[in-house]
Formats: structure tokens, sequence, C-alpha cells
């Protein structure tokens, strides 16, 4: 039979239950601005009524349950977008890089470089015996050479740079996948007991999503609330409390101390734009820069080697040539790879204009040979390989241009800057994807505060009167004991 | 739809962050005065000006062979000319030393005459440039005419020899400026015409002087067509040129348009995004008073 006894407890019960209601209200306050913190909300229900046959009475308010607001299906898309998004940036960030390589917009870049070189020659054809314009001309080959060497030695720093940020990127993930495997254990022991343990929810979720913008991955998760991280090409990352050991040496990704490269295995995401910088951008512009240089020394020397100079020297190379390059039967080497760095003046001719095969003859009003080098700057018909770096791991496929040296060079300028406005174009593009979705996202998980503000309210009368309630039920009793 | 408050927050912030990246690239057209400052920012543009700049290249050394191309073309139309002047002298000399009241004496006279047009012809023939011998072929460093005894007979040894000397002046087109000395003054037969003459009055042989002139009138003949190749010469040349020039000229033309910054447009965009990120500020601190706290006591 219910009594004032009871009227204290429902009073109590209140009170309790609205300072809990307080304590989610207060803590999704104190969590506007953590990222990946998801509102709570905490649900009353009454307590089961008891009585009689006849009646039925209320027993006052309990918590049933505290749940997030979230939305797992809108969460999953953000989770993909992610990789992508970070392959992108990186991905521009670089490339960005590469660009201040090969810009020709300032108007001292290796476009400059060659017009210079062709003029010069042009100024020899027109006084083939003029030691000035000998010498003016053995000044502009070697600018154009050292360009081309440093343009190749900044296309290595590159690369190698590349290697220092996936050595990095490789540690974070070790660590996120430690704390990932961490939090599977607590929330597995916080659920045993068939409660929601929303905050480790919370933090792992958000180590998931910095999981996917390094690596592209998927999870999922078992009955107990443990969750599985897999790449998307299947290699296990975290299984329960266990995490799969990535070390990174030599250029390699190592799995569980292994000694297999498993780099292959990372698509998209941070370490899978590092990747693909490494060893598909930057290989191919070397490779391209190579052809460009290994072309221009084989047609160069070919031609010079047929002049002769003032001092009657004949077949000299004017810069130093490939490995294989046979003049005798003007067949070039098989392979110009590095020429962009070898490229350089011969010895023969370096600090020697005499040697210079301006004419056909010793006469110094002979610009023969001159003429014939000169002109190789329009000729259309010179054949330069062009490499395609298709997939990083692929064998890169050549494929023959005809075309001047410029077209060429224009050619491999314009690419790039194709490739730097996708990039950069993908990035923002995906960058308002998510965007969107985050702002779904906030929507059903995001923190208000004003709506805060009046919960707290809300929550604030509703315990002021329970503890009227106490009162009240006090003085009841009171009454009672004045009883004599 | 809910609005949590950090979405508020955070697009005022991504707005700001974009509006600033906005102006930031304005204002690198502006300062820079390029609309092309890397390869990204137009790559088909960023080619065509590569091309251009390599043509713009090629045009201005065109210019530049034929200016020096010009130079030769006008000595060599002068040593003609002058010599052509010379063999003149010599005709109206002959003619008149060809009468039969000239003397023995009078003709040895005529005859140190024709000796000093003869040495005149040959330094015509010896013109340098920029010291170059222009009438050497292609051993411009060797004085090309050389004059010699041959049995009483005064002649000139060619030291040159039979090339001439290209200039370039366009995609595959070459001219030739300067025609070997052999070619132009041998070949003419100018220097044995004047020496025979000479001997000829020396000897006072009236017959002798009569070849001696007709040996004149087709060097003479001869020495017209070559001064009139030159003339044709000088004109591609001339023409050659304003073509090129007005080339380079629409070139120019069209690099600025494709890499210059159009200023007034930029400063018209650069204080219109201004506009915007100053109201993209004020939205924020406008926001930022908005709260529920404001009416609590």
């Amino acid at each position: 039979m219910p009594g004032i006894s009871s009227v204290f407890n429902i009073a109590k019960g209140a009170l309790l239950t609205h300072q809990t209601a307080m304590n989610v209200t207060g803590n999704n306050i104190a969590n506007v601005n953590t990222p990946g913190y998801s509102r709570q909300k905490a649900k009353l229900g009454s307590n089961i009524s008891v009585g009689s046959s006849t009646i039925h009475l209320g027993m006052g308010v309990k918590i049933d349950s505290v749940v997030q607001q979230v939305d797992q299906f809108v969460n999953r898309s953000i989770f993909k977008k992610l990789s992508s998004l970070d392959e992108f940036t990186s991905r521009a960030s670089v490339l960005r890089h590469l660009e201040s390589i090969f810009n020709e917009t300032l108007d001292q870049g290796l476009a400059r470089g060659m017009n210079d070189f062709w003029r010069a020659w042009q100024d020899t054809v027109n006084n083939p015996g003029g030691y000035a314009e000998r010498t003016a001309l053995l000044d502009k080959s070697d600018l154009l050479a050292r360009r081309f060497n440093a343009m190749s030695n900044d296309l290595v720093l590159l690369r190698d740079n590349m290697n220092a940020n996936l050595s990095v990127s490789v540690e974070e993930l070790n660590l996120l996948t430690r704390q990932v495997a961490e939090l599977n254990e607590k929330v597995v022991m916080a659920e045993s007991t068939k409660t929601v343990a929303n905050d480790l929810r919370d933090q792992r979720a958000t180590l998931l999503e910095k999981i996917a913008g390094l690596v592209e991955s998927v999870y999922l998760e078992d009955g107990v609330g443990s969750v599985s991280v897999l790449t998307s090409t299947g290699i296990l990352l975290v299984d329960g409390n266990n995490y799969t050991r990535i070390g990174y040496s030599g250029g390699e990704i190592r799995l569980n101390g292994g000694i297999a490269d498993a780099s292959a295995n990372f698509k998209s995401g941070k370490i899978g734009a590092w990747l693909d910088i490494r060893d598909a951008v930057v290989p191919e512009y070397l490779a391209n820069l190579d052809e460009l240089a290994g072309s221009l020394i084989f047609q160069i020397n070919n031609l010079h080697r047929q002049g002769v100079g003032l001092n009657g020297e004949t077949g000299k190379n004017f810069f130093v040539p490939n490995p294989g390059d046979d003049y005798s039967n003007q067949t070039p080497g098989a392979s110009f790879s590095g020429a962009a760095l070898y490229f350089a003046l011969s010895d023969e001719v370096r600090g020697n204009p005499q040697t210079i095969a301006a004419g056909a003859s010793t006469a110094p009003g002979d610009n023969r040979g001159a003429q014939r080098i000169a002109s190789l700057q329009t000729d259309s018909s010179i054949s330069i390989r062009k490499w395609t770096y298709r997939d990083r791991g692929g064998q890169p496929e050549a494929a023959s241009f005809t075309t001047t040296f410029q077209g060429y060079y224009e050619t491999m300028v314009g690419e790039l800057g194709i490739l730097a406005r996708s990039a950069n174009e993908g990035g923002a593009f995906q960058q308002s994807l998510l965007d969107n979705l985050s702002k779904l996202r906030d929507s059903i998980s995001g923190v208000n505060m004003d709506e805060e503000l009046a919960e707290l309210l809300m929550v604030q009368r509703a315990h002021q009167a329970a503890a009227k309630l106490v009162a009240i039920a006090d003085e009841m009793l009171q009454t009672i004991l004045q009883i004599r | 739809m809910r609005v949590a408050t950090r979405t508020l927050h955070q697009e005022i912030k991504r707005n700001i962050v974009e509006l600033a990246g906005g102006m930031n690239s304005l204002n690198e057209k502006i300062s820079t005065g390029k609309s092309l400052n890397r390869p990204s920012d137009n790559p088909l543009a960023v080619i065509d000006t590569l091309g251009i700049k390599s043509a713009l290249s090629r045009i201005d050394q065109y210019l530049r062979n034929m200016k020096l191309a010009s130079s030769w073309v006008n000595l060599s139309e002068n040593a003609i000319g002058q010599v052509q002047e010379i063999v003149e002298r010599a005709q109206e000399i002959g003619i008149q030393m060809a009468s039969d009241t000239q003397s023995a004496a009078t003709r040895a006279q005529g005859a140190k005459e024709i000796g000093s047009l003869l040495d005149q012809a040959i330094a015509l023939g010896n013109s340098e440039l920029g010291g170059r011998y222009i009438f050497a072929g292609y051993r411009v460093q060797t004085q090309p005419f050389l004059k010699i005894e041959q049995g009483g007979l005064t002649t000139v040894r060619y030291e040159g020899d039979g090339n001439n000397y290209d200039v370039q002046t366009g995609k595959g087109e070459y001219l030739t400026v300067g025609k070997n000395g052999g070619e132009v003054f041998i070949g003419a037969g100018v220097f044995d015409a004047l020496g025979s003459l000479k001997k000829a009055l020396e000897d006072n042989v009236q017959g002798d002087i009569q070849q001696a002139l007709g040996a004149l009138r087709s060097a003479h003949d001869r020495l017209q067509n070559q001064s009139a190749e030159v003339g044709a010469k000088a004109n591609r040349l001339e023409i050659n040129e304003s073509i090129l020039k007005r080339l380079s000229l629409d070139m120019t033309d069209r690099l600025s348009r494709l890499e210059d910054t159009d200023l007034a447009e930029a400063a018209l965009s650069l204080q219109k995004s201004e506009l915007s990120y100053q109201a993209a500020l004020m939205a924020a601190v406008k926001i930022n008073e908005l709260s529920l706290l404001n009416y609590l006591r």
C-alpha cells in the first residue's frame, strides 16, 4: 500500500533522474566543440506501477537509457569519402611542388634555356669563325645542361621526400590501429552489461576516420561491439584487440615483420597518394625529362661529329654522349635513363671553342655544320619516346612521339598543368561532398547550444519541483508526527 | 534541419578561408601582372604561351640574322656598283685611247690610270665587314684578291673559295647573301679585262685595245646581272623583315592577352571579394551574438 514513504521515493527518484539528465545535457554542452562527439540524450521512462486489483499507482521516473543521436548510414558515407579527399589533397600539394619545378611562366624555365641555346647556334651560323659567338654558345649550352641537371635533382629530391612522408604516415597508422584495438577491448568490456559505451564508440569512430584518411579501408562490427578494420584490398589491420604491426624500411611497407613489400595493397588515402607520387607520377616526369635530354644529346652529337672545328677537329661530341650511343651507325643507346642528370658539355669542347664543329671544313666562314644543328630547332621529325606510368608497380609504357624538342616539352608542361588542375578540382569536389555530408551528420549528431540550454532549463525546473515534493512530503510526515 | 552550433562556426570558418584564398589568387594576379602563374592555372594557355614565346625567340633571331644579312647585302651591292663604275671609267679611257690620234706617251699615261683603277677594283673586292672579307667564300679571314704580274700582264689571283654565305631568314628558309668573289668578279672577267687593257696600252697596240674593250663590255654586262641579283635580295630582305615584324607584334599581343592580367577586371573582382569577405566577417560576429544565454538572467 503506497504511503508517504512512497512519495519520498518518487521524489528521490525524480531528483536522481534529473541530476543524471542534467549530467547528460551538461556533457553535451561541454563537448560542443569536440570533433567526432555525438549528441546524447537521456531517455526517461516511468517506473512500473504498483497497485492492487483496484488501483494502479505510478512509482515515479527512471532513466531508461542514454542514447547517441547517430545515423550510421551518413557516418559510413563520410568514412568512404575521406580516403579520396586525403588522396586528392596530398596529391595536389605535391603536384604544386612539381609545377614549381616545371614553372615556365617566370621565363626562367627549360623552354627559355632551349630557346637561348638555339639562338646561340644561330649566332654561330652568322659568324662561324667568331670567337665571341663560339664562347657564348658554350656558355648557353652549359646553362642548358645545368638547367636539366637541376630539374632532375629537384625531381629526385621530391621523390625521396615521399619516403619521409610515408615513414611518418605508416607510424601514424600503427598508432591508430593500436588505439582502435585497445578501444575494441574497452567497448566489449563496457557493453558486456548490455549498456552502450557511447563515448568510447565516438572515440573509436574518430580513429577509424583517421585511418580512412591514411588508406582506403572498410570496417565491420561484430556482435559484441568490436570492429575489424581491413584495407580495401583485404589486408587485416585490426581484429578484435589485435592489430597488424606495419613496418616501413627501404621504401617498402612490410606487415608483421614480414619481408614482402605490401605497398601494392595500400590504395588511396595519404599513403596511397604518397606511393603514387613516388612510384608513378615523379618517375614519369623524370623518365620523360631524361628522354628529352637524351634525344637532344644524341641528335646534337650526331650532327656535331660530322662537322669540322676551326682547329680541324672532327668526329667530336658536343655533349657527353649517352651510354650505348652508336654514332657510326647513327643509332642512339637503348636507354636514356639519367640523361638529364649527366647532361653536360663534352670534355672536347669545354673551354675549347675552336673545337665546335660549326663548319664542314676549317674555313672560318664555313657555317654548314652550325646550320645543320641550328635547324634542329624547328625539325618536327624528331622521334622521342614518351613514357606513361599507368599504375605504380606496373611496367611503364613507351609511345613514340614525332615532334620538335620544343613540342615535346610543351606537351610535358601542359600535361602537368592538367594533372595538377584535376587534383585541385577533384580535391575541391570531394571536399564539397564531404562538407554536405558533415552538415547532414551534424544536423543529427551535433550539439546545438541553444537547444541544450533550453533542455537545461527544463531539467532544472523538474529538479526544483522534485525538491519541492520532498519538502511537501516532509511536511506531511511532520503533520502525522505531530498528532498526539 | 537542425543546425549544430559547430556547423555554424565551421561554415563561417570555411567561407572565410575560401574567400581569403580567392583574394590571395587575385592579389597574385595583380601583383605579378600575370594571370598564368603556374601550369595548372590554365594548361592549354600555358602550352600556347610556350609555343608563342619560342616562336618570338625565333623571329627575334631571324630579324637579327636579317639585319646582318642586310649589311652584308648592302656592302656587296655597293662594292659591285663601284666596280661597275670603275669598268665604265676604264671603258671611257679605252675608247679615248683607241683613237688614232693617241701617241705611245699618252697611252702609257692611260695605262697608269687603268692600273690605279685596277687597284681600286681589287680593294673593293677585298671589302670587309666586321673583320670578315665578304667576297672570300668561307675563307673569310683570307684576303681574297691578290695582285700578280704574269709575263708583263697585271692580273689577280683569287684566294677565296667557291662557297656562298647563307643566312637563315625563316623556318627552313635560307638566303644566299654573300656570293663568293670568284663567281662575282673573276667570273665576270673584270680584273682580266682591266689587266689586258693596261697591257695593250703599255704595248701601244691598237687591236689589243679594241679586244680589251670588248672584254670590258662583257664584264660590265655580267656585273650588271650580279648587281641586279643583289638588289633583288636587298628587296626581299626588306619585305621579309616587315612581315616578321608584323608577325612579332601580333604574337606579342596574343601573348599579352594570354598571360597578362586584365588589371581593370582583376581590380574589380578584388573589390568584390573584399566586400564578400567583410560580409562574412560581419556575419560571424552577428551569429556569435545570438544565444539563448543573452536572455537568461
